[in-house]
């Protein structure tokens, strides 16, 4: 049975998450601060750790946790809840990688989904991916069990979210709309702009391999549309 | 109205500019200086003068020319020899006397004392002047005198030919007699004569120099004869002696410098006094000259004063003839004058002597003011040039100061305005520049650190606020949300479910509020933190209009301009957002089934993009106040808050892209124009290349 860990500094969301999750089967530690949290995951750390970010009077200590999980385990995966806005921008400035965020409120079964994902990445990165479905158009490679991709025979390290909405991209040929992008992002509500960051930092990881990506096109006033065939 | 601008440095230079002073203020200073040192100098001369002549009152014997009573014909008609500066060459020629040339007696007939006809008006007339100069007393003699006749070399008698006699009283005090002959022009024989002046009293001629030379009408001897030879007190007589025809040579006329009357008498000759010399020996100095004169004008005794060019006691002499007068006038004087050959300053000084009331002669002083004005034009110069290079030092330095000043101002200007960006908010919370330095600009400097550092402590307070409100709001709505997801799952029935979802739908609502107040506050932040690359702004409009009107079934929009080419530089998806926020707005206005233009125009540097709706009219008065954040005038519409966030949004990103957006009623139909303004990008000539 799978252990979460949930640092939460609301009591009555806390109760309402760990029981969610209590009745997917999951064995749920609920934490109240950091310090709780650190001193527990001293002993024994989660399967998968859900961290808000804002920790009563700690702005940031969500983030604390997550550096310090990292360190004891860097492919421990981190949740992290946010009230969304520049919050997300910061997740992607300290790099942590291919860790997810949702956004509050929470859909139950978005978060649930989400959990399912994570740890099926993580299981399947532990062990070498074992030909799942394969999708492949052009230089690109999904692997749609194990959420990872490749552009031109390199992995591309995508979040979850980045890995649906790349998805869902391939999958409309005339082009992914705003609504169709937010429905893949698997988030409450979800505007334009932040679907438009999403594909920022999705066109940004695909220049990391290759300079001259432009796969991603933008259609104004309707959505994205992927190019590469 | 404009205020006229001084810079610091300008004011400095303004102010700096009274040390020109300094010199003009070193000049009067040394001008009053001179005239209080001449002042003391005329004191002194004064007091010198005046002790001169206290020591020289009541000694009428030094002046009076028969040392008893008073006689005026002796006084008047004393022969006078005038001091000679420079040595005089026996030649004949008067060149070398000078100006006392000039004053010369003239003997004409009322001096003869013998002629041959009996008339007075004789042939014969001389001017004569005598001079002293070391040991010799020097006489020139000019006689008028048409017809000449020489001494025959065969007679033995002097009074044969024309000759001068001269006759003084000798140091033994017995009378002497020399005839001064020649038997043509040229160096004059001298012989000592028996009393009846024919025959010599020995055939030797006497050591005495003289020369004879002629010029038309007239024969001028120049001789010389030591001092020595006369007596004391010194007497002289001269007088020339006319004959006419050389054959039988009878003396025609006698003219001599006493008259008939008193033929035997010989008159006083003057010269300067050794006594006189004597007592005031101690006040001649080399820069001062005292002259003792008497009452007749005739200097009696010169000292000191080799320094002066010019000669006080010279009758040439106007200035000191004038205080001579004065003097003699029994009124003391003093006065200042410039010789005018050397340019030098003299400071004179007249006071008379007196014997009792009588005025016997003056003493003159005759300074020269020169070391004083030599002191002051050295002062000058070492006061100008210290002055101006004090001056210098002083106003390099003060502007030196001022530019320094200026620039730590500017420096500091810059960086405060620096410290705010253009849209308010504090980027610096503290200036680096001038916070260690000790004076005023430090304090202004640490002022602002101070004022920005409350200013940005109240502006993180009002930055924090959306964060820290969003956290505490969407917690709670968060709890419901999930309280009502759980509801949803347990119970059923087609009430409860509607409930439910309404209750959903309120949640949404409130989260949607939030969200776009979140967005608003950090606009800036998230427009900062995008990169700015050029695009195709018609084919962004012309697309977006496309997409949008395949996406809003019913809506008529339409694009006008052209299809691509129009370039702009900023974020695409930003301005794909201001268009969104633009077509809401229209939309929400615009009376149904009318259609929404997008039109796009290019001018010379910027870009139009016009959305125009038909609709109601904004009121006028609610124009400017559209971009302020929660300001809606939009009629209420069922589902969605209206706060009036979209419209600030979209000013927000048109100024982020250097542009500005403007809201105006339309002028041909009912409705309103929006218009995004923007510039066109700066390379837009730039050749794409080929494909």
């Amino acid at each position: 049975m799978k252990t979460i860990a949930i640092v939460e500094d609301d009591p009555r969301q806390r109760a309402h998450y760990a029981q969610a999750l209590r009745e997917q089967g999951y064995r749920v530690r609920d934490f109240e601060d950091r310090e709780q949290a650190l001193h527990a995951f001293e002993r024994a750390l989660p399967d998968l750790a859900i961290l808000d970010i804002i920790l009563g009077a700690e702005i940031g200590g969500g983030f604390e946790i997550c550096r310090y999980l990292q360190q004891r385990d860097p492919y421990l995966p981190v949740i992290f809840l946010t009230s969304r806005g520049n919050e997300i921008d910061r997740i992607y400035g300290l790099q942590l990688g291919a860790w997810d965020y949702q956004t509050k409120p929470i859909t139950f079964d978005y978060l649930i989904a989400r959990i399912v994902s994570l740890f099926r990445i993580h299981d399947r990165s532990n062990r070498r991916p074992e030909g799942g479905e394969l999708r492949t158009l052009g230089k690109l490679q999904l692997d749609i069990a194990s959420m990872r991709a490749c552009w031109d025979g390199h992995t591309l390290a995508l979040t979850p979210t980045e890995f649906d909405l790349l998805h869902i991209l391939t999958e409309r040929a005339h082009g992914a709309s705003y609504d169709d992008l937010a429905e893949a992002s698997k988030q409450g509500v979800v505007e334009n702009n932040t679907i438009n960051t999403h594909i920022v930092h999705l066109r940004k990881k695909f220049k990391e391999i290759d300079p001259l990506f432009d796969g991603i096109r933008t259609k104004y006033g309707y959505g994205y549309h992927w190019v590469c065939r | 109205m404009k205020r006229r601008r001084f810079s610091i440095g300008g004011r400095l230079l303004l102010f700096s500019s009274v040390l020109l002073a300094i010199p003009w203020l070193g000049y009067r200073y040394i001008e009053e200086m001179k005239e209080f040192l001449l002042r003391g100098q005329e004191e002194a001369q004064t007091l010198a003068v005046r002790a001169a002549a206290t020591v020289l009152h009541d000694r009428p014997e030094w002046f009076d020319l028969t040392g008893s009573a008073d006689d005026p014909w002796l006084g008047q008609n004393a022969l006078y020899a005038f001091p000679i500066k420079s040595s005089i060459q026996i030649d004949g020629f008067a060149g070398d006397w000078g100006g006392v040339r000039g004053r010369s007696m003239r003997y004409g007939p009322e001096s003869t004392v013998y002629a041959r006809s009996g008339e007075l008006a004789a042939s014969v007339a001389f001017d004569l002047v005598m001079g002293e100069r070391g040991d010799f007393i020097y006489g020139f003699v000019s006689v008028r005198d048409a017809q000449r006749v020489y001494r025959h070399p065969r007679y033995r008698s002097l009074d044969t030919s024309d000759h001068l006699r001269l006759s003084f009283f000798g140091a033994d005090g017995e009378r002497r007699r020399i005839v001064l002959v020649t038997e043509g022009p040229g160096t004059v024989s001298a012989y000592e004569v028996e009393p009846n002046w024919r025959y010599p009293t020995s055939g030797r001629a006497l050591p005495l120099r003289g020369e004879w030379h002629e010029r038309g009408h007239s024969y001028d001897v120049e001789f010389r004869l030591p001092a020595a030879w006369l007596g004391s007190p010194k007497r002289f007589g001269l007088s020339a002696v006319d004959v006419d025809d050389a054959k039988a040579r009878p003396i025609e006329a006698v003219v001599a410098t006493v008259p008939r009357a008193w033929s035997e008498n010989l008159n006083r000759l003057i010269v300067s006094s050794p006594e006189l010399e004597r007592i005031i020996q101690g006040l001649g100095r080399s820069d001062a000259r005292i002259c003792v004169v008497d009452r007749y004008g005739r200097v009696r005794a010169v000292l000191g004063g080799q320094e002066i060019a010019g000669d006080l006691c010279a009758d040439t002499d106007r200035v000191g003839h004038d205080l001579l007068q004065e003097a003699l006038a029994g009124r003391e004087n003093v006065m200042r004058r410039r010789d005018l050959r050397s340019g030098d300053d003299l400071i004179v000084a007249a006071h008379p002597i007196y014997a009792g009331e009588r005025v016997l002669g003056a003493v003159l002083l005759q300074k020269n003011g020169e070391r004083i004005l030599d002191l002051q034009r050295d002062t000058l110069t070492h006061v100008a040039l210290a002055t101006f290079a004090v001056l210098l030092l002083v106003v390099a330095g003060l502007m030196s100061f001022g530019a320094w000043l200026a620039f730590r101002i500017r420096r500091l200007r810059r960086e405060a305005g620096a410290a705010i960006d253009d849209h308010g908010r504090i980027v610096k919370h503290a200036l680096q520049i001038d916070q260690a330095a000790g004076d005023d600009l430090g304090d202004l400097s640490r002022g602002i650190s101070g004022l920005l550092g409350r200013l940005q402590r109240y502006t993180g307070f009002l930055e924090t606020v959306p964060r820290t409100l969003r956290h505490e709001i969407l917690n709670p709505v968060n709890t419901i949300s999930m309280t009502l997801q759980k509801l949803s799952r347990q119970t059923s029935g087609k009430d409860s479910d509607a409930l439910v979802k309404n209750a959903q739908q309120a949640t949404r609502q409130l989260e949607l509020i939030v969200n776009s107040l979140t967005e608003a506050a950090h606009i800036e932040d998230a427009l900062k933190q995008e990169t700015r690359e050029e695009f195709d702004l018609a084919l962004l409009v012309r697309e977006y209009v496309t997409n949008s009107a395949k996406l809003n079934a019913g809506v008529n929009l339409v694009y006008e301009g052209p299809t691509a080419g129009v370039r702009t530089r900023g974020s695409d998806v930003r301005i794909a957002q201001l268009m969104d926020k633009l077509k809401d707005n229209a939309l929400d206005f615009a009376d149904a089934g009318s259609p929404i233009r997008f039109v796009l125009e290019q001018n010379c540097d910027w870009i139009d993009v016009r959305v125009r709706n038909e609709g109601p009219r904004v009121p006028e008065h609610v124009l400017e106040a559209l971009f302020v954040g929660m300001t809606s005038h939009r009629p209420n519409t069922e589902g969605r808050p209206h706060l009036g966030i979209g419209l600030f949004i979209a000013h927000r990103i048109a100024v982020h892209h250097g542009g500005r957006l403007q809201v105006a009623n339309r002028e041909d139909v009912s409705g309103v124009d929006v218009t995004l303004r923007v510039p066109l990008a700066q390379h837009r000539f730039r050749a794409r290349t080929p494909a």
